[in-house]
């Protein structure tokens, strides 16, 4: 049993489907490609998955990740190009590796996860004031519709910062994923209700990455350390 | 911003399940939309998730992009909150591929499934600004043509379709496009009228504007007048006479919202010679013909190859019946295990051999479905349901005994001559699978029972299509009498909902007089009628009244046998005769046997449309 883990993009093109939509389509993309997947026993026979953490619907992502288990191991290279021609528009598989021994597994590695919220320059608002009030004034609340449960976003975001790039204005979030993980929905909604834009189309989020982070260390599920929130 | 940037940056943001949307399935064609001389939209009229599920859709969608001078994308009838948004925003229904508008399509054609999609249609033509009457439309608009099992009576969609088409689909999709592409040469668009005159030569269109139904004082239709030299006396339905040699989709859409079925469909056969007489697809697709099991199995090889479906399925009217089961079943079996890959049957037969049969297909097993159809051997008979007490608890026995621990039946209330015995004759078999139930418990778990009963609607094209149905109140007080010996025994009961199947019975064997209730629910905001919880009555009922027209009269209408019926231009290749016979079979309460295990039935169909049954193995 060798396990492989796969980093992947959702695009701008197919960012609207749900988690449970994405999965089904990965699934059938790796079948096409006939990846010798390791099911499961029992009544139900599934093939051996594991996905990071849901991506919300309508937020693209540039460095997602699955697990998979295989019955053997496989050429890593001739089994990402075969994946490649058999994924749907706007996912796009980047990197596949063997998974060490002993690994926890993306849902017990990933903490934390990098957002990018593209935001008009054309509402006339101090991003900088806003972001410093949600840190470090009083919390930001969040109710759910569907389930009517209370988030205090502010609990749930690690750093943030505003940033300007050739004339995009975006906001950076670090926000953490297992405990004290406030939905990233919340987070647009309330963003966009106090910069009195409700009344436009949401703003275009991207998550850009998911680590593992330790003391000032952020590792990424591919084993690399990287350097965020910095330049 | 165009329409597909719109689209994408402040409408799918907004809606529920935008994956409907997107248009870029795995197998989804996208051609240079200016390269192509013809174009046409397939429109389903109900939601992505029904009509991902179909296999008309996968058909054509296929045939026609594989030619290189068409172009076919498709359109599903918008959700409301997406209609909503489109109207807020002023935005036409656009194609999923393209993202283009409807009206910019050379054709559009919808599949006709259910007659409670029709205030869909009508919906998807106003929201593409094309006027709902072909009356109203200039050669500035989309050819509009319809097609599939209710165009079978066509009538009360007469003054909104340009072109009906006859039969299978698959059989003439080329020639009406060919047509267009020479009515429209090099122009932007075809001429109206010329497009119609070369369109009625192709066997199996009907041009509704090219007839007038005459009424007689009292409501009935005295005859169908021909308006136009070319029109024919009756439309002959199209028939596809050798499935081995037809075009088979092996590279099928993969839906990318979840779909009610997600799964390979292999069609094993098409028609159906069982013979039940409340049923309009056991007539209308005669007669049988089978694939072979080599094509099959080389069909099932590249459909799970080139889609990566989890499961297949055999699709057909009742796929047990397919002749040569014993060389397509373990092929079949070892090919879906070698690939991980599930074999489901949509139905059983009510028999222990479907199950026996059933019980050895690779994959995972929940429920079971039979459908008995009536609760007495007698009202079984009068509908030819060739399906005995005994068939049913050996089928149940056998199904538990496999390990299946959830059984459905289905059950018709309402049927020609059900007295209140055949009620009881429902409650009694129920009981009679629960007892057996009771010795496959699972500790303390028995296995569920479930009982579906819906409504009898009479079908034009069927040996009933003279019969009424039962008024609302006859079927409320039949429910409500079954309801309680059911619950007696345990099994839950579920009964279609009595207005819908009303309605369903006024529009199958509707007139064109019906055209104006169905314009005024649409106007009045009625949309998926078939969906309970979207479904308005009064706002029907409101219509009909506006329209000085009575509900009640059609749905329980008893027509004549010499009576002109509204659907008689049309000709399944099934001779009246027939039907006539089998109706006063059915109230004798005699059987009729299948073509394919006893003599001709002399239905009139291999005549008519020189045609053979084809079965792989004869069986006589
Ligand atoms: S004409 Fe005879 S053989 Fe042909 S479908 Fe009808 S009953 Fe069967």
């Amino acid at each position: 049993m060798s396990r492989y883990r796969l980093e992947y993009a959702i695009n701008e093109k197919i960012r609207f489907l749900s988690h449970r939509e994405l999965m089904t389509s990965l699934q059938r993309s790796l079948r096409r490609a006939s990846f010798p997947f390791a099911y499961s026993h029992g009544f139900n026979q599934r093939p051996k998955f594991s996905f990071g953490p849901p991506l919300g619907v309508g937020i693209a992502g540039l460095r997602e990740y699955l697990d998979v288990e295989l019955v053997e191991e496989i050429a890593q290279e001739e089994y990402l190009q075969r994946l490649q021609q058999q994924l749907p528009l706007g996912i796009e598989a980047h990197r596949l590796v063997l998974v060490p021994p002993g690994d926890a597994g993306l849902g017990k590695f990933i903490n934390c996860a990098c957002y990018q919220v593209l935001v008009p320059d054309s509402l006339g608002i101090s991003w900088d004031k806003l972001l410093q009030d949600l840190e470090e004034g009083d919390p930001w609340w969040y109710e759910r519709p569907n389930d009517g449960k209370v988030f205090n976003m502010s609990a749930g975001i690690i750093k943030s910062r505003f940033q300007q790039d050739e004339g995009d204005l975006y906001l950076e979030f670090l926000l953490k994923i297992g405990p004290g993980e406030v939905p990233v929905r919340g987070l647009l909604d309330v963003l966009s209700s106090k910069a009195n834009a409700a009344s436009l189309p949401p703003f275009r989020t991207t998550r850009t990455g998911l680590y593992r982070q330790e003391n000032n260390c952020f590792i990424s599920p591919m084993g690399e350390i990287e350097v965020i929130f910095e330049g | 911003m165009n329409l597909e940037q719109v689209l994408f940056e402040k409408i799918l943001p907004r809606v529920g399940r935008a994956a409907r949307y997107l248009g870029t399935e795995w197998n989804s064609v996208h051609k240079d939309w200016d390269a192509v001389p013809v174009r046409m939209a397939f429109a389903f009229p109900d939601l992505y998730e029904v009509g991902m599920s179909h296999l008309g859709l996968q058909i054509l969608y296929s045939l026609a992009n594989d030619r290189e001078d068409f172009l076919m994308e498709r359109v599903f009838a918008p959700a409301a909150d997406m209609e909503q948004e489109l109207r807020g925003a002023g935005l036409p229904l656009f194609s999923l591929e393209s993202h283009h508008s409807l009206k910019d399509f050379d054709v559009i054609g919808f599949t006709l499934q259910y007659e409670l999609s029709f205030t869909n249609i009508m919906n998807m033509l106003d929201l593409a600004g094309i006027p709902l009457r072909s009356e109203n439309r200039s050669d500035n608009h989309p050819l509009i043509i319809a097609g599939g099992p209710v165009a079978f009576n066509p009538e009360p969609l007469a003054p909104f379709i340009d072109a009906f088409v006859i039969g299978e689909g698959d059989e003439c999709i080329l020639e009406i496009l060919e047509a267009v592409g020479e009515v429209k040469g090099n122009c932007p668009r075809a001429s109206r009228s010329d497009l119609m005159e070369r369109l009625v030569e192709i066997p199996g269109i009907y041009i509704p504007s090219y007839y007038r139904p005459e009424y007689t004082g009292d409501g009935r239709i005295k005859e169908i007048v021909p308006l136009h030299p070319k029109a024919p006396e009756r439309v002959q339905r199209r028939v596809i006479s050798d499935l081995d040699a037809a075009y088979y989709p092996l590279s099928p859409l993969v839906p990318l919202a979840e779909a009610v079925h997600e799964r390979g469909m292999l069609e094993v056969f098409r028609g159906c010679t069982r013979g039940c007489r409340f049923c309009q697809a056991g007539m209308i697709y005669r007669p049988v013909r089978e694939r072979s099991p080599e094509v099959l199995l080389s069909q099932a090889r590249d459909i799970i190859k080139n889609t990566g479906f989890e499961e297949v399925s055999l699709v057909s009217l009742s796929s047990l019946d397919y002749s040569c089961l014993d060389r397509l079943l373990p092929p079949l079996s070892e090919e879906c295990r070698a690939t991980r890959t599930g074999l489901s049957l949509p139905s059983l037969r009510v028999d222990s051999f479907s199950v026996e049969t059933a019980k050895g297909l690779p994959g995972r097993r929940t429920s079971v479905t039979f459908a008995p159809e009536a609760g007495t051997q007698r009202l079984r008979d009068v509908i030819n349901k060739g399906v005995t007490e005994d068939d049913l608890m050996d089928a149940v026995g056998a199904a538990l005994e496999a390990g299946w621990s959830a059984i459905k039946l289905y059950f018709m209330v309402g049927l020609p001559t059900e007295e209140r015995e055949d009620l009881e004759g429902i409650a009694e078999l129920v009981e009679k699978v629960e007892n057996i139930g009771k010795r496959y418990k699972r500790g303390r778990k028995r296995p569920r029972v479930t009982v579906s009963a819906a409504n009898f609607v009479p079908k034009a094209h069927t040996p009933f299509q003279w019969e009424g149905q039962n008024s609302r109140e006859v079927l409320k007080e039949k429910h409500e009498f079954l309801r309680p010996l059911i619950k007696k025994s345990r099994a839950e009961y579920n009964w279609h909902n009595i207005e819908v199947s009303f309605l369903e019975a006024c529009f199958a064997r509707g007139d064109r007089r019906l055209a104006d209730v169905l314009e005024g629910a649409f106007l009045r905001g009625c949309r998926f009628d078939g969906w309970t919880e979207y479904f308005r009555f009064p706002l029907w009922m409101e219509s009909f009244q506006a329209a000085g027209l009575d509900p009640v009269s059609y749905a329980e209408k008893k027509f004549s046998y010499d009576e002109v019926l509204p659907w008689d231009i049309i000709d399944s290749g099934v001779s009246r005769d027939f039907l006539i016979r089998e109706h006063k079979q059915a109230l004798d309460g005699a059987l009729t046997q299948d073509c394919r295990t006893a003599d001709c039935g002399n239905c009139g169909i291999c005549t008519s449309l020189g045609v053979v049954p084809q079965l792989v193995k004869e069986r006589k």
